[in-house]
């Protein structure tokens, strides 16, 4: 035992000497030129001193007690190693008809510029966003701010595009990878931070960690290694305190006639909704602070998923049931007579009145625009428009556009007992079909309640497009569509 | 048919107007409402205006066009108004011109109108990204002046996306020169050209170096 501390003190007073001596002998020299000064003393005595404490390492850099250490170029290494990941991936289930890259490609796709790509529908729509968002978290994960991380979504989604894939950079995929990775990103991100609970010592954090993990997956995988999973703390400040409800709907749905085929028979569908936070009250100009999101399956594997994130919100009026909202939004649905998705902002002016007796009507009107949307060619285009080969490789066609929309809600106790709204979304095409595309959802449902947190509802919805090709006319398509449920879960 | 050389001049007249605006601005609230001096310097203060020319290569793609492509040479004109949204980002209104040539046709003019944003990561140095979006057009409107005719439908409907970097140098007080290089897509969607014949889905690519005035 006493070996080593011999051999410590041994090497202690070495490096004391060796110090002692780097200061003394400029002090010496200075002394021939000039008579003793007071700080040579001063000098002397501090380093007299015996055993003075090491100098503390820097702390790690946290913003908050309970934040990520922040690490600035980390999430930009990880996304390259999640391309490498990602283009393994091409490789092993496609083999190399697009991983396989070289120098040459990568000079070959940066003289090239972007293009519109003829990627699948689920591929370009939900796939980028869901690759873009593990950029955004690898940001999150390390302490970035969400728009520190927004620049990881980016650089990810550009290298993807340029270096990890041999056909020209996509233009649609760096937008669907970026904004919407941002979406779904920060949607993981604080859904992850509202099941972790890390000042709990007990079993029950572990298995918190591990649902958080397999939510957000960089997020846990940074926790893990930084030992932060282990590590008694306080939630980040952005999210702590912050909890979420959810709902969940289930029952059959009776899909009507369309103009190309019959009504269908009855089929099960399941919808997840979920509200963090609410985005109808407060002020707040942290993005996400508060969301909503939606999940639909029934009739298909995936057959709606909305994201609406406030990134601002003010109330107005005189006792404040006004709200304005600002929304980042992602959006993918299928239905018989359109399929969408997009990204977009949109702006929600809404004002809450009281009926009494605890109800409350939630009256809102929004309008904003799709940075890029996707819209489904259902219905071929009228004769005299004939098409180029390649197009036809693509079953849907991409531009920017607006969208509009407007809500009447009637809730009590936290249910929605009624509602109305309507949502339009127009695309403008620039790669594809030359069309402009209106694509309209009318919505009624009455939800009843039956005990606590159950209720039975019933829901009547209208599907409507009309698509305008450039002189050749317009195409139609509609599909009416009831649905019959059981709903659990709290309401807004 | 406004030649170049005016077109420059017109440039150069929407750089300094707002300059000499806020001077005017400026020396009237001073005398009109001292008690509210601040309040004017503050907006005036944060003003960001940028004009600047640049070199430009261009290259379009389509469905049925040559997929080795086909580059043009051709010189870019910038300007930029907007505000500092904190004192790391500054956010505005971008017009660009640049010239594209599609098929063997003369160049045409893109116009780009974006919202754009600038970042400089590090308060020490002069490094900045930028990034924009909004319409890129050719056609008629804006472009029509500048171009050679193009047969209907024309193109106006079209996505402009923009990301760059670059490097700024303060000269003094609030006047800098920087230099950048930048990205341009114009998603042009169909161009009909004069001969009658359409180019489905058309994408420009719009590369630029170039050296511009910040007053900041």
């Amino acid at each position: 035992m006493t070996e080593p501390l011999l051999q410590k003190h041994t090497g202690g007073a070495t490096i004391w000497a060796v110090l002692l001596l780097w200061v003394l002998i400029p002090s010496v020299a200075r002394a021939q030129d000039r008579t003793p000064a007071l700080n040579l003393t001063l000098r002397d005595v501090r380093f007299d001193l015996p055993d003075l404490p090491a100098a503390p390492r820097d702390p790690p850099r946290r913003a908050c007690p309970g934040c990520p250490v922040r690490r600035i170029w980390r999430p930009y290494l990880e996304s390259l190693a999640l391309n490498v990941m990602y283009n393994g991936i091409n490789h092993a289930r496609a083999g190399s008809e697009t991983a396989d890259v070289s120098p040459r490609t990568w000079l070959a796709n940066l003289q090239a510029g972007f293009e519109w790509d003829h990627n699948r529908w689920v591929t370009n729509q939900f796939g980028h966003p869901y690759q873009g968002s593990n950029y955004f978290t690898s940001g999150r994960a390390h302490g970035l701010s969400f728009w520190e991380s927004t620049a990881v979504a980016a650089f990810g989604s550009g290298t993807w595009e340029y270096f990890y894939e041999n056909n020209r950079a996509s233009f649609n995929d760096l937008i669907n990878t970026t904004v919407g990775g941002t979406a779904i990103g920060e949607v993981l991100y604080r859904m992850a931070w509202a099941i972790r609970d890390p000042a709990r010592g007990d079993g029950g954090r572990h298995t918190r960690e591990w649902a958080a993990l397999a939510i957000d997956p960089l997020g846990g995988l940074e926790r893990i290694t930084s030992g932060d999973r282990h590590r008694i703390m306080e939630k980040p400040d952005d999210v702590a305190g912050r909890t979420f409800t959810w709902r969940a709907t289930s029952g059959t749905i009776w899909q009507g006639a369309t103009n190309n085929g019959p009504s269908s028979a009855a089929r099960p569908f399941l919808d997840f909704d979920l509200h963090y936070g609410d985005v109808r009250t407060g002020r707040s100009t942290t993005p996400f602070e508060a969301f909503t999101a939606q999940m639909v399956i029934g009739g298909g594997p995936l057959t709606q998923a909305a994201i609406h994130g406030r990134l601002f919100g003010k109330p107005f009026g005189r006792r404040g049931n006004g709200q304005v909202t600002i929304f980042q939004i992602f959006d993918f649905v299928t239905n018989p007579a359109y399929a969408f998705g997009g990204q977009g902002f949109e702006v929600e002016v809404g004002r809450r009145h009281s009926l009494g007796s605890g109800a409350t009507m939630w009256m809102a009107g929004s309008a904003g625009g799709s940075i890029r949307a996707a819209a489904d060619t259902l219905i071929q285009p009228p004769a005299g428009v004939t098409l180029p080969a390649p197009i036809d490789k693509r079953r849907y066609d991409y531009g920017p556009g607006a969208r509009f929309g407007g809500t009447v809600e009637v809730t009590t106790r936290n249910l929605a007992l009624a509602s109305v709204s309507y949502q339009a979304y127009q695309v403008s095409v620039v790669d594809g079909r030359r069309a402009v595309h209106l694509l309209q959802r009318v919505q009624a449902e009455v939800r009843v309640p039956l005990r606590r947190d159950l209720a039975v509802g019933a829901a009547a919805e209208y599907f409507y497009r009309e698509a305008y090709f450039w002189g050749a006319g317009s195409r139609t398509e509609q599909s009416p569509q009831l649905r019959v449920f059981l709903s659990w879960g709290l309401g807004r | 048919m406004i030649t170049r050389s005016r077109m420059l001049a017109i440039a150069a007249i929407l750089l300094l107007v707002p300059v000499t605006a806020r001077a005017q601005n400026g020396d009237d609230q001073r005398v009109a409402e001292p008690q509210r001096p601040t309040v004017t310097r503050s907006f005036v203060s944060r003003l960001w205006l940028v004009g600047g020319m640049g070199y430009a290569v261009a290259r379009a793609g389509c469905d049925i066009c040559d997929p080795a492509g086909q580059f043009h040479e051709s010189r870019s004109v910038t300007v930029t108004g907007g505000l500092h949204v904190t004192p790391r980002v500054d956010a505005g209104i971008e017009a660009h011109w640049v010239g594209l040539k599609v098929g063997g046709d003369d160049p045409m003019r893109t116009t780009f109108i974006l919202g754009t944003a600038q970042l400089r990561p590090w308060d020490r140095h002069g490094f900045f990204v930028r990034t924009g979006l909004g319409v890129g057009i050719v056609g008629r409107g804006l472009y029509r002046p500048f171009g050679p005719s193009l047969a209907p439908p024309y193109t106006t409907n079209a996505l402009g996306f923009v990301y760059g970097a670059g490097w700024l140098v303060k000269v003094k007080d609030r006047w800098a020169i920087q230099a950048h290089a930048t990205h341009y897509v114009a998603a042009l969607g169909e161009l009909t050209k004069a001969d009658g014949t359409t180019m489905l889905n058309v994408v420009g690519n719009y590369w630029t170096v170039g050296m511009a005035i910040v007053v900041r």
